[in-house]
């Protein structure tokens, strides 16, 4: 112990290749280890999507509501739903599908493009994923202010059950991630799977009731909403804007459950095959 | 070769004997790559239903190493091309998991195998050595701490601030050098990194390199360069077909080496265009046994 080294605070880090034979937490612990690496892979995505912009960050926010604008005027002009506050109702529930098809896409992405850095050093794999599902979350946020602001404009009061929309964000954020661990495991080994994913993403799209209102669904597919995930957390995060209300504690559970279940099987997909990635990129 | 009660022995418990660095115990590396590249599901499907099979060709990059190195030992590596170094390394350096075998390494890893990996064309130099240090996995603090020392190693200060697509690739070497060799590692991995930036930056790499050996750093250093090696490793392992062929002091290796490449060429002088397909891993099997 009476080394020369001595002068280092804390015992250095030790690598047991027998450890990787429980990834499922070993991975955790090095999600953990690479946090400022994780804020770095975040704050490089803003930046680069912004540097050579004259107006730069305002984009970041100028974005999602330049979006806002046209979907509001396409669909309460054209579309025509009985549905109260529809800007704001289309809109939120915009934001949080947003989150989730951003994150999911820029998983794959991120994992593809940044593959080859695999191969040069180790880096614990999972983080690519974990950084685009960071920049997704941190776009959303970006957009909740102007979403807030026109929630007002169009006359919704404010109230304290607003801050139960950080539940939802946070359930589909979880969701996110599960899904884009899965898909970003997929696409290591197979390049079609951004393809056959974008078809099941709209597919998806407009099963959920986000652009119409739950009640124009024919009845099998009505009942079977109560266990789509998506339309969960936008419904939960809709009513708590819009009418000032908590979800149910059953919608809760659910949404909970395929929330940290999606997480936990996309984890256990992930750090079982994440290895190999270094022979396919 | 080995069985379970020797790996258990070879192996330093969770809090071991400090001197180690790095334990390897019979560890191999297997590329298993489909004699046909299958790189989309819809191939993958049809051929589930079709019932074709796919072929793998595997190749052991390592096979059953086994190695010991104390902490603050420089070790050489020296070799052919494909006789494994470059995959040794990686192993240590966590890049590739061993397919059988143990590793067990003690101690933060700088590798230098190729250096500034995520380096970013718009980013500034700045914002790329935060990003290139926390890929070599350190904390925020560690790198406000060293991010003087490694602008003033790189003599890049005058172009910090500006992004990495207005530098030459020299600098770009340099500044990737610095933040690889400036976080004060235990083991240092170098992959004939010397070769970047113009002699006198060249001269400044290798001062460094006994400076970190001086203090202690565990140093593997793989290099084609025979004559330089002994300077700064006293021990060096010879690879051949991804065994150890011969481990020993540097001058007893590098003359071994020397020697058997003479041998190969003077088989080789009839047909030089086959060269390369001459060095038979299996050959050097049989010497030794």
């Amino acid at each position: 112990m009476n080394h020369a080294r001595g002068m280092r605070e804390k015992s250095p880090p030790i690598y047991d290749s027998n450890a990787l034979r429980i990834p499922l937490i070993y991975e955790v612990q090095e999600l953990v280890r690479y946090r400022f690496l994780l804020w770095n892979l975040i704050v490089k995505d803003l930046k680069v999507r912004y540097k050579r912009s004259s107006i730069g960050f305002i984009w970041v926010m100028l974005n999602p509501l330049l979006t806002m604008a046209v979907l509001t005027v396409v669909f309460s002009q054209v579309f025509r739903f009985n549905l109260d506050y529809y800007a704001v109702q289309l809109l939120g529930g915009t934001l949080v599908w947003n989150l989730y098809a951003q994150g999911t896409n820029a998983s794959m992405a991120s994992l593809q493009g940044n593959g080859i850095i695999l191969r040069k050093l180790y880096v614990p794999p999972s983080i690519f994923v974990a950084s685009a599902i960071g920049s997704a979350l941190v776009n959303f946020v970006f957009a909740l202010a102007p979403f807030l602001v026109l929630t007002l404009f169009n006359g919704v009061y404010p109230s304290f059950t607003w801050l139960f929309m950080l539940v939802p964000a946070l359930l589909a954020t979880m969701f996110s991630f599960g899904l884009g661990l899965i898909v970003a495991a997929l696409i290591a080994f197979f390049n079609d799977i951004f393809e056959i994913y974008q078809v099941l993403l709209s597919a998806y799209y407009f099963l959920t009731p986000i652009f119409y209102p739950l009640s124009t669904l024919p009845e099998p597919l009505r009942s079977m909403e109560q266990y789509n995930p998506m339309f969960l957390f936008i419904d939960s995060f809709r009513t708590a804007v819009v009418y000032h209300s908590l979800p149910g504690l059953h919608e809760l559970l659910i949404s909970v459950t395929i929330a940290t279940g999606t997480l936990l099987v996309g984890w256990m997909i992930f750090t079982r095959v994440e290895g190999k990635f270094v022979y396919q990129f | 070769m080995f069985t379970s009660s020797d790996m258990r022995r070879s192996f330093p418990a969770a809090v071991g004997p400090s001197e180690l660095a790095v334990v390897l115990s019979g560890v191999s590396i297997c590329y298993r790559m489909p004699s046909e590249r299958i790189s989309t599901l819809k191939e993958q499907v049809i051929r589930r239903i079709t019932g074709r099979s796919v072929k793998y060709n595997e190749f052991w990059a390592l096979r059953q190493v086994t190695l010991k190195v104390r902490r603050g030992e420089a070790i050489g590596l020296i070799g052919s091309n494909g006789a494994g170094k470059s995959t040794l390394l990686k192993t240590i350096a966590r890049v590739l998991r061993p397919t059988e075998g143990r590793v067990w390494v003690r101690g933060s890893v700088s590798p230098m195998i190729e250096l500034g990996a995520g380096f970013h064309p718009e980013l500034t130099g700045r914002e790329n050595i935060f990003i290139n240090g926390a890929m070599l996995g350190f904390s925020r603090r560690q790198m406000q701490e060293k991010f003087d020392s490694i602008v003033e190693f790189s003599e890049l200060s005058a172009f910090i601030d500006a992004p990495l697509r207005t530098y030459s690739s020299g600098m770009i070497a340099r500044l990737g050098f610095a933040v690889a060799s400036d976080v004060d590692p235990d083991i240092l991995i170098i992959d004939e990194a010397l070769s970047v930036g113009d002699e006198a930056f060249q001269r400044k790499c290798l001062a460094r390199m006994k400076e970190f050996r001086d203090r202690g750093v565990t140093i593997f250093y793989v290099t084609h360069a025979l004559d330089s090696i002994s300077m700064l490793c006293p021990r060096a392992a010879w690879l051949e077909g991804g065994r150890i062929r011969y481990m020993g002091p540097t001058d007893e290796v590098v003359q071994a080496y020397r020697h058997s490449i003479e041998v190969e060429s003077d088989i080789s002088l009839a047909d030089t265009q086959k060269l390369q397909i001459v060095k038979v891993p299996g050959r050097a099997q049989q010497k030794r046994e």
